[in-house]
Order: C-alpha cells, then structure tokens, then sequence
C-alpha cells in the first residue's frame, strides 16, 4: 500500500497541526467559558433599521442612503428600536 | 463603493448569497435533466457535450462546489464578521475571492462538457483549474483567517472553528488529491496510479464530504439555528466538545468506498470501523441543534425558515446513521454501485446540505438588503413542503431500487449462473427513476420559487452594510453622570 | 399601553403599574423585588416609566440608560440582584478611598504586548446571573478611559482585567461596576485564584493531547488486529508502528508527567515511609509497555502495546479530570461564602474623643476597632454594637428575609445587612477570623473527613502498591519457564490492571459532591462526621420553638364583639405602627389581610403619646382615649381581670389585649390570640424521617398542652414528646438516649439548645444570629426559611445515599482487583484491556460519586432573549 507513505506521514503532519491548535485554544482561554458565548451571538443585534421604528430620529420607513453609514455611526452605540 | 470601516463587508456577502441561488438552479437543472437522461437516453439528441457522462461531473461540481461553495463563503464570511466584530481583512482579496471562484465555476461549466476531466470523482477539474482553485483558496483562508486574528471578541465563536477547520482540511485534500503531471493544456495524468490512486482518492472524497458537506456546513447550522430560533444553543459546551471529537476522529473513514476492491482487507476493515465511530460526535452535533428549540417547538408551527433548519437536522442525523451502516461489509456488499448510494448521497445533499443552506439564505438575504425579512413568507412555506415533497419521492424512490438491483444482481440460480441480466435490472428500475426524476422536478420548483422571493426582496430593498457596534474602544461613550447622596430607603413612617 | 413595548421585555410582570400598585403585585423592574407602595422610585426607560424599589435600582437603572446600555434590559434573562447600596460609592469616593487601601497586591504588573506593562486585576463578580450581564459588565468597563481589555467568565463569576494605572485605578473599576448593580471584589486569594486557573488549563490540555494521540494510535494499530496474518505487508507494519510510536511520545512525555513525576517523588521516599505510593505501578507499567513495544518495533518481532499505553493515560486522566472539577466546584462554592463581606468600611480612629471616620478595606480591621455601620450598609465584621439600635437582615445566614433587632451589647455577623438605623460597633473579629471565613473553611476542612471504613481500606489500599510489583516480578518469572515470548507481556498485564486508586477515590469524590450539593442546599457542614451520622442514625431529637416552629407569632384568633372587630383592629395597628417585633407583625399581618391592600391603609387613626413598657406592652392616645396593648396583666384594667381569668380560653396560646383604660368606661375591645405555627415542611420532614426508620423526639420548654398539641399534628409518640423541659434534662434525655445504644442527631437553634446538641452524636444548629457565634453544632442549616425541613430531610436521605456510594465503590474497588489480577496472571488479558479496565474502573468509581451532586445549572433561556418579532410597519 505505497500510497500509505503519503497518507499517514500526512495524518501525522495534520495530528500535530490539531495539537498545537487545541494547546493553543486552552492557553488562549477559548475554553475557560463555555457557558455565555452560546448567548451572545443573540445579543449581537443583526436588525436592519428598516423595523418599522426610527434610527436616531429618522422617521420609520425611511429608505436609507446608499451604503454610506458613517453619519449615523458617530451619534449612538446601538440602534435603540 | 467607499470601503468603510466602521460597518461590516456585506458586499462580497451578497454576491456570495445572489450566486448561491443562481447556482443551487443551474446545478439542479443539470441533475434534473441527467435523471431524465437515465430514463430517456437520447433526450439530448447525441450532442456530445450533453451527454450523460459529460454533465453528471458538471452536475456534481455545481452542486457541490458552485452550490454548496458559494453558500459557505457567503455565511463563513458573514459569521465571521459578527461574531468577531470585525470588517473583513481585506476587501480586495474578499472580491478576488468571490470572482476567482465564479471564473472556476464557469471554466468547469465549460470544461466539463467538453469532456477535459481527470476522471476523479468530485476532483474531475483538469490542472490549470485546479492551480486557481489553488490560488483562490488561499486567499480565502487569510482572509478568514486574518479577520479572526482581528476580532475583538475574546472567545471564538464555535461556527468559526468548524469553518476554520473545513478551509484548512479542503486545501490540503485538494492539494494532495490533485496532484498531477500536465501533458498539455487541458489533459494531465494524476501523480498516483491504480489502486493507490484509488485509497488517494477516496481518502479525499469521503474526506471532502465529511469537511466540505459536513464540518462547513455544521458551522452554519451552530450559527443560524439559534438566530432563527432566537435560542441559544442547546449546549455550548457540548458543540466544542463535538468539534474536536470531530476533527480528532475523521481521516479514516475514507476506504468504506472500496470496499471488495482490490483495496487489502484490513484497509476496508478499518474504514469501516472508523466510519462507525464517526457516528457519535456526528450525532452529538445533531442533537445540540435540534433540541436547541426545547422547549419552544411550537415556533416550528409558524416559521417556514426554521422548518428548513431543523428538518435538516433531522436528515444530516439520518445520513450520518445511514452512511455508517453502509460502511459495513455485509451491508456494502448488497448496496455498493445501487442507486441506494446514490439515494444516501441525496439525503445528505438535499435533506442536508440544501436544506441548511436555504435557511440561512432566507435569515440572511433580508438582513443584506436592509429589509426585515422575505418578500413572501408564504412562498418560503410553499418552497419548504414542494422541497420536502421531493426529497422524499427522491430517496424512497432510489432506495427501494437500490435495493431491488443489488437483489437482481446477485440473484443465482441453483447452478450458480446469475438468475438476471444487468438489462434486467434496468428496466426494472425505471418507475423508480420516474419517481426519482419527479422529485428533483419537484425540488428544482422550488428553487425557482425562491429565486423569484429572493428577487422581488432585493427589489424592495437595498444594499445594506450593518455597522460594527462602536464603544468597544475603551473610553469612547461618555462616563454617566454622578448620582445622588445615598438615601435610606424609607420604612413605614418614621 | 404600548404594547409592543412591552413585548420588548421578556418578563412576566402587571401591564400596567397602577394595576400592580393595588393587586399588591409590583415589582421593581430591576431587580423584581416588591415595590411598597409608598416608594416612588422611577425611571423611564424607552418611553415608559418604570417602577423600581429603592434608590439603589434606580441609579443602577438611570446609569444603564445613561451609557446606552438598554439592550441590556432587553436581553437578560431574569431579574438583576438588588443593588447593595453600601457599594455605591459617593461620587468623590475614589479619591477618599486611598490608593493604598486597595493595595498593590490586588493588583500585578503584566507586561503588555508592546513591551510596556499594564495593571491587572481580578474580580470575584456579584449579580452575573446570564450573558447579558456579562455583556453589561464588559461594555462599562470598555467604556473607562484606561482599560486595555477585559475578560468577564460567566461561569467562574469572575473577571481579569488589564488597564493602565495611571489613568485608572482599581477603585474607579469597581465604582463603574457598582454603578450598573454588579458588585465587585479583588478576588481575594490571587495566587490561589490564578493557581486554579493554570492548573485546571494544565489538565484540560494534557487530556486533550492524550485524547487526540489515543484516537490516532488506534487507527493505526487496529488495521494489525483486523488483518488476518501475513497480509500486512512489513514496510506497512513498520510505517505504522513507527508513526504510533512518534503519537505515543507527546503521551508519555507530556499527559502522563505528572504521574511519573508522583511515582519518582514516592520512590524516593519509599525507603524511609515505606509507602510506596499508587502511582509507581502505573508509572512501570507504561514505562515497561514502552521499551517492550520499542524493542519489539525496532527487531520486527512481537507486538507493540501502544495503543493501550494512550488508551490507559487517556481513561485515567479523564477519571481525574471529573474527580478535580467535582473540587473545584467545590471549593469555589465555599470561598463565594467566605467572601461574602463588604469590600470597605469606615472606621472612627479616635472613638469616643472623636468621631470622624476613614474609609478602610474591610479585611484590614483589627480587633477592638470601632466602625460605623450606616443604613443599608454590609456589616464588614463582627462586631459586638456600642452605640444605636436597628434592624439586621441576616437572610445570608438564616435565609430569613425579616430583618432582625439588634442593640446595645448585640453582636452583628459580618456579611450581613444593616437595615434600619446608624450603629456604632467595636470589632470582635475581622477578615479571616470571621464567622463566615470560619464556616468557609470547616466546611472546606470537612472534605478531608475519611469514614472509618474508608480509612481501613486506604490503608489497605496502600499494601495493593508493592503487592501487585511483587506479583507482577514473581509473573514474569513464572511464564518465563512457561512460555519466555509472553513473559513481559503478563508481567506488563498485572502491573496495569491493578486499580489502588478506586479505593482511594471511593470516598473523597463522594464526599465532594455531596458538600457541594448540601452547601448549595443551604446545609453548612462544619464537621465532616455528620454525613455518616446522619446515615446512621436511629433517633433525631428535635427542638420544639424555632425548630419545628417557625417561631414567629400569628393571629390565631380574636376574641371580641363582632362590631368591634374593625375598630380594634385599627386601633391595634396604629398602636404597633413602626414596631417590628414579632407581636406587632403578626398582627399587621392579619390587619392587611383583612382590610385588604391600600384602602383600608388611609382609615388608620394617629397615635399619640406612644409610650412602651418593655416586656409588657403599649400606651397610647387614640382619638382622645387612652389605650393599652399588651399582655394581660399590663393592658386588662383591673376590675376586669377576675373575669378574663375566668374564661376557659385554651392556655396553649399567648394573649394580647387590647384595652382602653379611661376610667369611665374600662373595656377589653379584643383578645388577640398568638400562636407560633409549625413550619410548613415540617410535617412532611418527620413523617419522611419516620418512614426512613427513624425514631422522632420533641424536646420543648413550652407547657404540656402545646407540646402534646405539637406532637399530635406532626405525628410524634407522646412517649417521645416531652415538655417543659430545661436546658439540663434536654441534655440528660438525649445523653440518656445515646447511652441506650441509639445513634442521635440533634436539631436546635436558641442558646438553651447547646447542652443538647453537644451531648448528641451529631447536631444540627438552625441559624440564628447570637448561636452562630458560638458554634458548636456540627452543621448550620441556613437554608431558605421555608424550606429548612425539607433541606434537612433531604441531607438524612444524601447521607444515606452518600454511604452507599462510598460502600458500593469500596465493593467495587475489591470485586474488581479480586478478580482482576488472577485473569491477568493467567495470560488471560493482553495490556490493552488491563489498561482499560484499569481506568474504566477510577472513571466508574468517579462517575458513580457524581451522581450525588446537585444537577448542574443550566444556563438555556426559558424565555426569549430577544424580542419576538411581530409583524409591524
């Protein structure tokens, strides 16, 4: 099984590849807490302002400008809906 | 378009997503007319580029890569952006990405009927194609990679490994796999031969399926899932769990192909075994998804998009406890060369793949155009029951002719001559191919809906580019103002 | 109402606040304590305006708003904890609170990763109840001009974070949290902390490694066990062999080093302790199983055992890797407890000359330091009060929401909450000497308790060591006359199979889970005994008033002319208006219940010329007429007396009466009868004791008729119930009792409970302010008050189940190595599956202990964390 020579000089190669990434997700602490990141990527908030209510100020429904949204970047944090 | 750097890269996003659809239709067209091609042969009048063996790679590579690829890079990208809420490394290697991979899909589209091939299942692409396919993909890991490096999250989000894990498998199968000596322009000769070439290749097409359809896609599934849902996942710790089970354990299974091959024993052996393995931490992934809605099932009732994520669920289960038992000797012996294959190929493709990578379209292509949601949520309900319909007819269709050659073909009569000829065994097989072909008509159909909801979508709304929440940089949002002196709460009337 | 606004918020709470105002059902949007209806704290939060219940849930939710932070509210999951406003510093309270008061040892230099360094802190977190209070807490500290990162754990409720000393100090960063209702502290022991940190990091990647080597040495050893011979080919063989011998290396090298680093330490001082500990057969034995498999690898003859040397390392980490997070847990519970003090106080440095105050760290106190303890602020200490009288609320101790009187020459316990007026106090014990800081450690100490057959088998287990090195030797020689080739293989088969380590786990992991599960529970163990006592007990001998009662006072019945009834009440309350003890409560209570909410509230008449008479009752002026309300003897005018002694009323009750004195016309308006109900688990918890075998006692220096009234509801023999009983025949009963052969746990509270307690086998304290500091039972049961039976039936039942636990793996530990051993000498078992059924068996014994714990918490949201969406505009 000469192709054996390439496979497994190969997985071995990958093994330690998976190895230094698993060391390097405990050191790095990607393991310390497993318990909120499930939440936050609810809390990421991914609504467009087109919801029917206003964007610091901008009436509902408004269409917006083009792709340029560094006007109403600099006002708030968060879009408050 | 001015790059700017305070919202996230949804461009390549959505030319990523618009493709995926236009895609999901032509490589589905293709399949369609193939199915129909087994049943009327000369559908195609001759014409060599139409052939069978000519568009079922193409049917394949569409599917597979312009399909399945495009929806992939679109959702890793958009993941990636919002859990480590950053903007793309770079724009310009995101476009390179994008465009280099459709100038790909379209030299296949051309290539392929042509009949340049290098005769390797899901790596049939000859050398110059596979060098861009090359340069692309490496572009795409630094960039997903680099915009990683940039987070400013601390934790990873589990998605991104599971994409991580899928770019780094896929370049080094397509590398190896594709190894090959050019003899000229379009014809070159694979750096292995015989049965070598044979363990090689299926070490990269199981692989390939268990990295690019499975560990890729179960990256979207972690993500999507749960914002459709509006659920954290069931398990967080268990997804990490899952993932690294996952990748600790796959490299073997991919001798279950050759089984009875000319392939040693002991090498079929022990991708059996290993495929059986697999079965665990494929069914702890399917199991932290679906029950990431208890508690909430009746959400199931009313949501179209949801219906696609977790009926996909249910099929990626499926598959994955259907592939294993298929891995076994016995069991391969009656089913390897069916349509039984073929058919467990489809319940992963359309239950799974297909399936997960609609749900995410739908969440996501509003969310690109600045709109709420889908033009017509009854259409995606539609597209839903007409795509269950047909995957349905589909799979029970091919099992049970599956079933019924593997049968046929090893019938013998009481002096050991076969009982049927192989033209037997066809023409038995057609009401089943009619039925097959009925389902992929079906599921085409409903491909075809969703372009036109995804159209009028994009009609009514427009190019949108979410901002990156701002105030991460310390010191940017102004210190509250102080309170008051502290004040006894007052008891009663003292 | 908009009601979309509401749905915004996933909480379950009235649609509108004046609907809430009278069904009595407010709460404070923030924290969703009762609102009473006389505070009006509000805050407007997206156009609506929102009740909250004190100044504290106020700022938190006005300092949210003002950040931009209102996601919050729409993200968390329940209900925030109430702000402790002693944490609320004053807004120039950075600069009052020195620097140094913090000190540099909160605080280590890190270098930064441009080669400058930067402060580090870290932080127990307080009011972390889901994700969204992590974002919370990140984005305020994101916000402060000098902080570098912050890393916030959700499920360690602890926080590290990097910033620059000089534009920020430790004090503005827990300012900034308190001002969003996260308390905050420097995690106290911060080399213990990082120290917990490295170590469980450390074990999770020597797993990880052992568990990915493990997987790939198999698939490269199983294709030998599936070939038939010969069809291997030799270059194939030897490309696999050699790569599972490279995957085997980081195993042996890295996972298993602390193994043979064990056994070399025990080694060594084998020859003068003559222990030789459990790690060296295990040691030996990969260390045998390596160079046999090298030699065989590198001549082409033989087998290689690597997969069962990763397969061995991966079982037996794994096994410990449950055993350590069942500790830590643990451990993590207790020092929560231990920490539960305020972070800074005030002290009078010149008490009585003057008395302007400092503001100190809390643990930096010494004793006979004065402090002063304002309203709702945390007692930093104990201390015994000089000056002031007030209510405590002790609900961190008795789980009893009601706070407590305290005066002059009464102790108060660290930790707990000053709720009523300024006191002046002396220190009795600070920082580690505290109460809560000694609970925290008797029940760390606790873990350490072994029960007596447990000891017995460590001791046997410790023989198991050199007897398996002298059988495997005395193996290795025997088949090397039998059949040289198998030889090492057998010896390397005894020295793997052998599991010392079952006997040893057996207890410890058991014991761990079950502290864990009943310190969560809310029963404090101090003395490790008490599990096995309770386990083993034959009689529980329970103390009647505050035990079994609840101890506090309710209107049984009013005796009065039904017209009147209204009317006396009213006079009543207005009488006890502003009075907290038990009497006045109960019969508040009573009044709210029957005048209803608010209504009723505006009738009450004023009293005037209040004046009370300790121990007997109150006078007032009532709309002119004068009223007493008190005991009999104080409040009845006389020339009524002979006739109240002449009604049969049944005596198993106090009596208060109410009644106006004004010469005239002297008259007895109402009779309000007290009594103290029994707990309302407390039925279920003797009728579950008994039918666990368990003889019931009622001890009680109460009179006959409620004692046998006692006894009756809840089922106890009058045999076994006994009244007024003294301290001393408390004691004598129950010593009476333990030298007939019974085995006793007490249960008590007062200070007359502590002869019994002591003279029992094991006791049980109910926690109650003045005993606590005078522990002597063997556990403080502290649970919520109205689950404080239950929690103790449920220990006798964990205890039980605990000794059976121990008893089933000590069972299994021998079962196992009885059977285990002979397979192995005789050439039954190759070293794969001794290595196996090594590691199985510590992950059984393991797995079975931790099935005592409490099911862990889960943090999935029950409610949507984000809106739903309907379909609008």
């Amino acid at each position: 099984m000469e192709s054996l020579w390439i496979l497994i000089p190969l997985s071995l190669a990958i093994a330690v590849v998976i190895g230094w990434a698993f060391c390097w997700a405990v050191s790095h602490g990607q393991m310390d807490d497993l318990d909120s990141p499930g939440m936050r990527i609810l809390i990421d908030d991914d609504r467009t302002p087109r919801c029917g209510n206003p964007v610091n100020g901008q009436p509902a429904g408004a269409p917006l400008s083009g792709v340029d949204v560094s006007a109403r970047q600099s006002e708030s944090a968060s879009p408050i809906i | 378009m001015q790059a700017n750097a305070n919202t996230y890269n949804y461009k390549v996003v959505r030319q990523f997503a618009i493709m995926t659809v236009v895609w999901g239709i032509v490589g589905m067209l293709v399949g369609v007319i193939i199915a129909a091609q087994l049943i009327w042969p000369d559908l195609t009048f001759g014409i060599e580029w139409l052939s069978y063996g000519r568009l079922r790679p193409l049917h394949t590579n569409a599917v597979i890569f312009a399909f399945g690829g495009c929806a992939l890079f679109g959702t890793s990208y958009y993941v990636v952006q919002r859990t480590c809420q950053a903007r793309l490394l770079s724009d310009g290697m995101a476009a390179f990405h994008f465009w280099g991979w459709q100038v790909v899909i379209v030299l296949a589209a051309i290539t392929l009927p042509l009949g340049y091939t290098q005769g390797k299942e899901y790596a049939e692409l000859e050398w110059p194609i596979d060098i861009l396919i090359t340069l692309v993909w490496v572009c795409y890991a630094i960039v997903f990679f680099g915009t990683i490096m940039k987070r400013r999250t601390q934790h990873i989000y589990v998605a991104n490994w599971f994409y991580g894990a899928f770019i780094l498998t896929v370049a080094i199968l397509h590398l190896v796999n594709s190894a090959a000596i050019p003899a000229s322009m379009w014809k070159s000769y694979s750096a292995y031969a015989g049965v070598q070439d044979a363990m090689i290749q299926w070490w990269y097409g199981h692989n390939a399926v268990g990295f690019f359809l499975t560990a890729g896609f179960l990256g979207i599934m972690y993500y999507f899932v749960p914002k459709q849902a509006e659920r954290p996942i069931y398990s967080y710790r268990l997804s990490v769990v899952h993932f690294w089970a996952l990748i600790f354990t796959y490299m073997w299974a991919g001798p279950h192909h050759l089984h009875y091959t000319a392939l040693p024993d002991w090498v079929q052996s022990l991708g059996m075994v290993f495929s059986l393995i697999l079965l665990a931490p494929s069914w702890g992934g399917m199991i932290n998804g679906i029950m990431t809605l208890s508690g909430a099932w009746h959400k199931l009732r009313d949501d179209p998009i949801l219906k696609f994520l977790i009926v996909s669920l249910s099929f990626y289960g499926m598959s994955t406890f259907e592939g294993p038992m298929l891995s076994i000797k016995t069991v391969n012996g009656l089913a390897h060369y069916t349509d039984w294959i073929v058919g467990h190929v489809h319940s992963g493709a359309l239950g799974w793949v297909a399936f997960i990578s609609i749900g995410a379209m739908y969440y996501m292509i509003p969310k690109l155009f600045g709109r709420k949601e889908m033009y017509s949520i009854k259409l995606i309900s539609l597209h839903f029951w007409i795509a269950t319909l047909g995957v349905v007819l589909y799979i029970a269709a091919l099992w049970i002719a599956g079933v019924m050659q593997g049968l046929m073909w090893r019938a013998v009569n009481a002096d050991g001559t076969l009982t049927y000829t192989f033209v037997e065994s066809v023409k038995a097989s057609y009401p089943y191919w009619m039925i097959r072909l009925l389902g992929g008509v079906l599921f085409f159909s409903g491909m075809l809906i969703m372009a036109y909801n995804v159209a009028r979508t994009i009609a009514a709304g427009k190019a949108y580019d979410a901002p990156i929440p701002a105030g991460m940089a310390p010191g940017s949002l102004p210190m509250p103002s102080g309170v008051g002196p502290i004040i006894t709460p007052t008891a009663q009337g003292d | 109402m908009n009601s979309r606004a509401d749905s915004l918020f996933a909480h379950d709470y009235p649609n509108s606040d004046a609907e809430a105002l009278t069904s009595g059902a407010l709460r404070c949007f923030h924290c969703g304590l009762r609102v009473a209806t006389d505070m009006h704290f509000e805050v407007e939060i997206d156009r609506q305006k929102r009740r909250m219940c004190c100044v504290g849930c106020e700022s938190v939710a006005q300092t949210i708003l003002a950040a931009g932070l209102v996601d919050f509210y729409r993200h968390r999951i329940g209900f925030s904890e109430q702000l402790d406003p002693s944490t609320l510093l004053l807004d120039d309270a950075p600069s009052k609170v020195s620097e140094p008061t913090f000190g540099h040892a909160s605080v280590t230099t890190v270098p930064n990763a441009s080669g400058a360094t930067a402060s580090e802190l870290h932080l127990y977190l307080s009011g972390l109840r889901c994700a969204a209070c992590v974002w919370l807490a990140e984005r305020t500290l994101a916000n402060l001009p000098g902080t570098i990162s912050t890393t916030i754990n959700l499920t360690t409720q602890s926080a590290r974070i990097r910033f620059d000393a000089n534009a920020l100090h430790t004090a503005g960063i827990i300012d900034a949290l308190a001002r969003v209702g996260l308390g905050a502290e420097p995690a106290e022991h911060e080399a213990r902390l990082i120290a917990r940190k490295h170590q469980r990091r450390t074990q999770l990647l020597e797993f990880g490694v052992a568990a990915l080597c493990m997987m790939q040495v198999m698939m490269l050893v199983v294709p030998i066990y599936l070939a038939d011979a010969g069809d291997v080919s030799r270059e194939a063989k030897q490309l696999m062999g050699w790569t599972a011998w490279l995957l085997t290396l980081p195993v042996l090298m890295f996972s298993a080093r602390p193994i043979f680093v064990n056994a070399f330490r025990t080694a060594f001082h084998t020859a003068s302790s003559g222990y030789i500990g459990m790690d060296v057969p295990v040691a030996l034995a990969l260390l045998l199983t390596f160079i046999a498999s090298t030699v065989a690898l590198v001549t082409d003859s033989g087998q290689h055992y690597f997969d069962a040397i990763t397969m061995f390392v991966f079982l037996l980490l794994g096994a410990r890797w449950l055993e350590s997070s069942i500790r830590l847990r643990t451990a993590e519970s207790i020092d929560r407890l231990a920490n539960a003090r305020p972070l800074v106080c005030e002290r009078l440095t010149d008490y009585p000359a003057s008395e302007s105050a400092v503001t100190v760290r809390a643990d930096h106190l010494r004793l006979g330091d004065v402090i002063s303890i304002r309203p709702g602020e945390c007692v930093p200490a104990d201390a015994v009060i000089l000056r002031g009288e007030s209510e405590i609320d002790e609900a961190l101790m008795t789980g009893e929401s009601r706070p407590v009187a305290r005066g002059v020459g009464d102790v108060v316990i660290g930790g707990t909450l000053n709720t009523g007026s300024p006191l002046l106090a002396r220190v009795t014990a600070a920082g580690e000497q505290t109460l809560l800081s000694r609970l925290g450690k008797m029940v760390e100490s606790s873990l350490m308790y072994r029960p007596a057959f447990q000891g017995v088998a460590e001791r046997a287990a410790r023989w198991i060591a050199p007897i398996t090195l002298l059988l495997a030797a005395g193996a290795a020689i025997v088949w090397w006359q039998i059949d040289a080739g198998r030889a090492a293989e057998i010896a390397i088969a005894v020295l793997a199979i052998t599991c010392p380590c079952a006997f040893a786990l057996a207890a410890p992991t058991a014991l761990a889970s079950t502290l864990s599960r009943m310190t969560g529970d809310g029963l404090l163990i101090a003395r490790g005994h008490l599990i096995e006592t309770m386990a083993t007990a034959t009689d529980v001998v329970f103390d009647k008033t505050g035990t079994l009662t609840t101890g506090k006072m309710r209107i049984a019945a009013i005796h009065c002319k039904c017209s009147q009834l209204a009317h006396a009440l009213r006079i009543a309350v207005c009488m006890e208006r502003g009075a907290t003890h038990p009497v006045a409560a109960a019969i508040n209570t009573y009044a709210l219940d029957y005048f209803g909410s608010a209504e009723g509230a505006a009738e009450y008449p004023v009293a005037a010329a209040l004046t009370t008479l300790a121990g007997c009752g109150i006078e007032a002026q009532v709309n002119g007429r004068t009223y007493r309300l008190g005991k009999p003897d104080f409040a009845v005018p006389p020339v009524m007396r002979a006739q109240l002694v002449a009604t049969s009323l049944p005596r198993d009750e106090t009596h208060i009466a109410l009644c106006s004195s004004d010469g005239a016309h002297p008259a007895l308006f109402a009779l309000f009868s007290l009594s103290d109900p029994l707990r309302a688990d407390a039925q279920s918890c003797v009728r579950r004791l008994q039918s666990g075998g368990l003889n019931v006692h009622l001890l009680s220096g109460d009179a006959e008729q409620v004692v046998a009234t006692c006894a009756g509801q809840l089922g106890i023999t009058p045999a076994n119930s006994h009244s007024a009983q003294t301290p001393d025949q408390k004691q004598a009963y129950v010593a009476a009792l333990v030298r007939s052969g019974a085995r006793v746990v007490a249960v008590g509270d007062g200070v007359n409970d502590a002869p019994m307690l002591a003279a029992a086998n094991g006791s049980i304290g109910l926690a109650q302010g003045a005993t606590l500091t005078r522990l002597t039972a063997d556990a403080v049961l502290a649970a919520n008050r109205g689950q404080l039976l239950t929690t103790l039936a449920d220990a006798v039942d964990t205890s039980r189940k605990t000794q059976r636990v121990i008893r089933q793996n000590l069972q299994w530990a021998l079962v196992y190595n009885v059977v285990a051993v002979p397979l192995a000498l005789l050439g039954l078992v190759t070293p794969l599956i001794a290595a196996f059924g090594m590691a199985l068996s510590s992950l059984i014994v393991v797995l079975n202990a931790s099935r005592l714990r409490a099911t862990p918490r889960r943090l999935v949201a029950v409610v949507p964390v984000v809106p739903a969406r309907t379909v609008e505009g």
